[in-house]
């Protein structure tokens, strides 16, 4: 027990040291978060008028960014079906930096649900009067903080277990794995049924939202997980199989042409027979009634898949280059889509066929910011202290150098610098 | 490098407690709306039995009057007092289809019963059969004070509380403000496009003279 | 623990000189501080923002017991006094046996005056600013049903227009409403007598139920409500027209704290053409039970199956009178 709280303070120092461009990182992201946290407290004073929402469109940024990370979180799953089910070895340790993603994902969902709550003082009465299972809203409380225990338990026992050098016990870990590949599944329908269930709302009540949402989860996880990788291997000298950059890029190019299809299907279903009920879809592809905010972005993202899709499926999307440039195109055009695309359009037009735009405030933005800063502050601090632990250069038993983690420049320059600041 | 850490943070804190108070919410606007204009009471106050009215600053019965000045037989258009009562009831254009010849004091019914103003929806029934039935079970007109069938505190408006007889067509109301909601112009429309009437079945058949304020694009 | 190990996190141990320790040190203060600085807007909560303890440890209203809830009817009537200096009664009225609410709204007597919308503003002690109005009238080109196509901000010199009829919508109080199936926690649910009702000091403010309404029946509080002291309505209840907190929800409750003690709602004194109809609709006496026995109602958006307890018919035998000489009202 001591050895493991011995084990989280050295995660805790490592944290704070790095080269120069880790800690223009930490910084920036350290900034940013707070930057957030202080908008946050300004909306926590004045209440919910601080953002863009109304009565009509009473779900913005918040829930669209949260929708967008469940995703995410649940996309970490599409490397542990290659790892565990196929039993491919050489993948394993980058299992670990899925779910390290899927935690930081949950975390950021969290969060954002947090601060979309008009009264965040009374989320204890969750706990007393919880309506389960009739709201969709319990059975997702249930499974994202299950799905945060579960992946914090796998990654917390197989880093420790790598720290202590001692084989991991199959039964503590491998029946979680396969749980956990479920449990991802089940919190995306989950948070896709949330909407899928409101008659009310004809935009959202068809059976293709949930499909849809793993469709483009498992685009933009994966993607997303290629970036991370991306970085990892040029920054840190950690390398990264180039066979998982591309089982990576496999995944995300088919989930792309299932996403788009899906895309195209609804786009179809919903214009040729012009009823009234594709008004909401009508206003986010061609504006309504003079109202067109948000027809450059979805637009936009459209672009930007196809031509990423494109990238993927010639052999240009071999290149590393080309493919952080398509990720990014991904990831971006994904957020759109689903947060943009999907959640705002649902409000417009009102049930009673108001058009009310919706528009972020800058504080809701510096919000949404700090709490993507946080989230990719709580990833760089999660792959700092496994980097090390995997490569077998942080063990209980010895001392640590975090020069050694460092390409051989980079590290040469950080021992100089290192040696005048203390010299 | 340690050094520039603490110094961004350290301004950073600075300006968080210079510059950022909580601020203020933008202020919206209030809309004034006269409590006169929102009172729950009836439309017209009218006579009640015994109905006087004052002239010449005594009060007095209708028949006061009328039992000593013959009246005109033909009414409203040879009148010479109660000129300032403008008679648009529809057919009804004749004073004594509704006042009673013999009695001034009240209402004529099918044959020759008068009856006073306490009374007056059974005159208002003479014609108005559908609508007197709507009105005895409760379905057409107003219940002020409770919903409770029978109760005491159950006022039912009579017809003329609602409907002026002489002008019983409800004059247009200037509406009160509508939703000012928040937000409710973040955005600018970009086209002046009017395409409600884009599923109105209706909007084949109506007349060119109509249809030409609202017709869009479409 | 070996040896080298205790050294490298020894503060003294070789790898740590003091100017390192300083520099380390004056960071995480600069990260501290950046931190707390962050929290300044929270320096000007209010006094009444953050619940008392009594208010935090207050249960659901289904769990109180008569001592409970009377303790809570004090406390909210305590801040009444404190904020706006004017003593009000708040009272739990509970439903009626044998009583199920219906509303009735004839659509050819509606003439889009909007006075059941502000009369409801003043009754039920609504914001002022920002605005909350519970009814929404529409203004619908005659020939469609398609409320998408109504005009929610015509502004007339004088109504009715012609070519139009007028639609009031506000809460329906559907007997399968959406909004109580997804509150996460049972904070909004349909009493005995229909009507749907907002604890709203049970309310987490999440807004799904805003999201599951199909009539746009529901309005969060995004700021602090305002009302003037003179504007207040003080005899309230406390599923009702009590005054709310910002972040939470609420509706229109057919005026509860009337009607549950046999009174009219206040849309309906106010209507000035006898538009609205409200009764009990298991008594066969009744007006609205009349109503739905001999004329042509319907419901909005029947396809949804909410079941609403709201009305609309037309019983029109001829084009409404159009302009007048005589001005009135």
């Amino acid at each position: 027990m001591k050895e493991y709280f011995r084990f989280l303070w050295r995660c805790f120092r490592l944290s704070l040291v790095g080269d120069w461009r880790y800690m223009t990182w930490m910084t920036v992201l350290t900034v940013i978060s707070l930057l957030g946290l202080n908008a946050y407290a300004k909306q926590f004073v004045l209440g919910l008028a601080t953002t863009g929402m109304t009565d009509q469109v009473s779900w913005g940024m918040y829930i669209a960014n949260f929708t967008f990370l469940v995703g995410m979180a649940a996309a970490a799953v599409m490397l542990v079906i290659p790892v565990y089910v196929y039993r491919n070895r050489e993948l394993h340790d980058l299992v670990i930096f899925g779910e390290l993603l899927a935690v930081a994902s949950i975390c950021m969902c969290l969060a954002f649900i947090v601060v979309d709550m008009g009264r965040p003082d009374r989320m204890l009465h969750l706990f007393e009067r919880f309506h389960f299972p009739v709201s969709i809203l319990t059975w997702d409380v249930i499974v994202l903080n299950g799905y945060l225990l579960l992946n914090l338990h796998i990654c917390g026992y197989l880093i420790y277990c790598k720290y202590r050098k001692r084989t991991p016990s199959r039964s503590f870990y491998i029946p979680f794995v396969f749980l956990a590949i479920v449990w991802a599944i089940s919190i995306h329908t989950v948070t896709a049924f949330l909407y899928v269930g409101l008659g009310g709302r004809p935009f959202w009540n068809s059976a293709i939202i949930a499909p849809r949402f793993l469709a483009s989860a498992f685009a933009a996880g994966p993607a997303f997980l290629i970036l991370a990788l991306g970085v990892i291997d040029r920054f840190t000298r950690y390398e990264v199989p180039a066979r998982a950059m591309d089982t990576l890029r496999r995944i995300v190019t088919v989930s792309l042409i299932i996403n788009l299809f899906m895309l195209g299907s609804e786009v179809f279903t919903e214009l040729y027979a012009d009823s009234a009920h594709s008004v909401s879809l009508k206003y986010l592809l061609f504006g309504l009634h003079g109202y067109d905010a948000l027809v450059p972005w979805i637009w936009t993202a459209i672009v930007l898949e196809s031509l990423a899709l494109l990238c993927f499926l010639t052999p240009l999307g071999h290149q590393r280059t080309a493919m952080m440039i398509a990720c990014t195109a991904i990831v971006f055009g994904i957020w759109v889509e689903k947060g943009m695309g999907l959640i705002i359009p649902a409000f417009v037009p009102s049930p009673l066929g108001e058009v009310v735009e919706y528009v972020p405030t800058l504080n809701e933005a510096l919000v949404c910011f700090g709490i993507w800063a946080f989230g990719l502050l709580l990833f760089t601090i999660f792959v700092r202290i496994t980097i090390p632990v995997l490569s077998g250069r942080l063990t209980f038993d010895r001392e640590y150098d975090p020069n050694e983690d460092l390409e051989p420049a980079a590290a040469a320059s950080e021992t100089l610098s290192g040696q005048a600041a203390r010299g | 490098m340690r050094l520039l850490i603490s110094a961004t943070f350290f301004l950073l804190a600075g300006w968080f407690l210079m510059y950022s108070g909580a601020g203020a919410l933008p202020q919206f606007e209030r809309q004034h709306v006269d409590p006169a204009s929102i009172a729950p009471v009836p439309r017209r106050a009218i006579l009640r039995d015994p109905a006087k009215v004052t002239i010449g600053g005594i009060e007095q019965r209708c028949s006061a009057c009328h039992a000593i000045f013959p009246s005109t037989q033909d009414a409203p258009a040879a009148r010479l007092q109660h000129t300032e009562i403008v008679l648009e009831h529809g057919l009804n254009d004749r004073c004594d289809n509704c006042h009673d010849k013999g009695d001034h004091d009240g209402f004529v019914l099918y044959g020759g019963r008068v009856v006073g103003f306490d009374d007056v929806q059974l005159l208002c029934a003479k014609c108005h059969g559908p609508t007197f039935r709507d009105w005895e079970r409760g379905v057409h007109g107003k219940t002020l004070g409770s919903w409770v069938v029978g109760s005491d505190a159950q006022r039912r408006l009579l017809c003329t509380e609602c409907h002026d007889p002489h002008h019983p067509a409800f004059t247009p109301y200037v509406p009160l403000p509508g939703p000012h909601t928040l937000r409710q112009h973040a955005t600018e429309r970009h086209a002046d496009e009017h395409d409600h009437e884009a599923y109105n079945p209706l909007r084949h058949w109506r007349t060119e003279a109509e249809d030409a304020p609202e017709e869009g694009a479409h | 623990m070996s040896q080298t190990q205790s050294n490298a996190s020894r503060m003294d141990g070789p790898g740590y000189s003091r100017r390192s320790f300083l520099r380390n040190g004056v960071a995480m203060a600069g990260g501290m501080a950046a931190f707390v600085a962050a929290l300044r807007p929270l320096a000007e909560l209010g006094e009444g923002a953050l619940p008392s303890m009594d208010e935090f440890l207050q249960k659901h209203y289904k769990e109180m017991n008569e001592q409970e809830m009377q303790a809570a009817l004090a406390r909210i009537e305590a801040k009444v006094k404190e904020r706006w200096d004017v003593d009000a009664e708040v009272r739990d009225v509970r439903p009626r046996d044998g009583v199920e609410f219906v509303y009735a709204l004839n659509l050819s007597r509606c003439i889009g005056c909007r006075k059941c919308v502000h009369a409801c503003v003043a009754e039920n002690n609504q914001s002022r600013a920002p605005e909350i109005q519970y009814i929404r009238v529409l203004e619908m080109p005659t020939g469609t049903l398609d409320i998408e196509q109504g005009d929610h901000d015509y502004d007339h010199p004088t109504v009715p227009d012609a070519g139009h009829y007028y639609m009031p919508i506000q809460c329906h109080q559907c007997a399968d409403p959406p909004c109580t199936k997804v509150c996460p926690v049972e904070a909004t649910w349909t009493e005995d007598d229909g009507i749907t009702v907002v604890d709203y000091d049970w309310c987490i403010g999440c807004r799904y139920c805003e999201a599951a309404c199909p009539y746009f029946a529901r309005r969060f509080n995004f700021a602090e409500p305002e009302i003037a002291a003179e504007e207040l309505n003080t005899q309230m209840s406390y599923l009702s027209n009590r005054p709310r907190s910002k972040g939470v929800m609420e509706k229109c409750t057919f005026c509860l704290h009337r009607t549950r003690e046999g009174r009219q709602p206040a849309c309906l004194e106010v209507c000035p053409v006898g538009a609205r109809q409200f009764g009990n609709v298991r008594d066969p006496e009744s007006s609205v039970s009349q109503i739905l026995e001999t004329k042509r109602v319907f419901v909005l958006k029947e396809d949804v199956g909410t079941l609403p307890r709201f009305f609309y018919y037309f019983d029109e035998r001829y084009p409404r009178s159009g302009e007048t000489a005589v001005e009135e009202g």
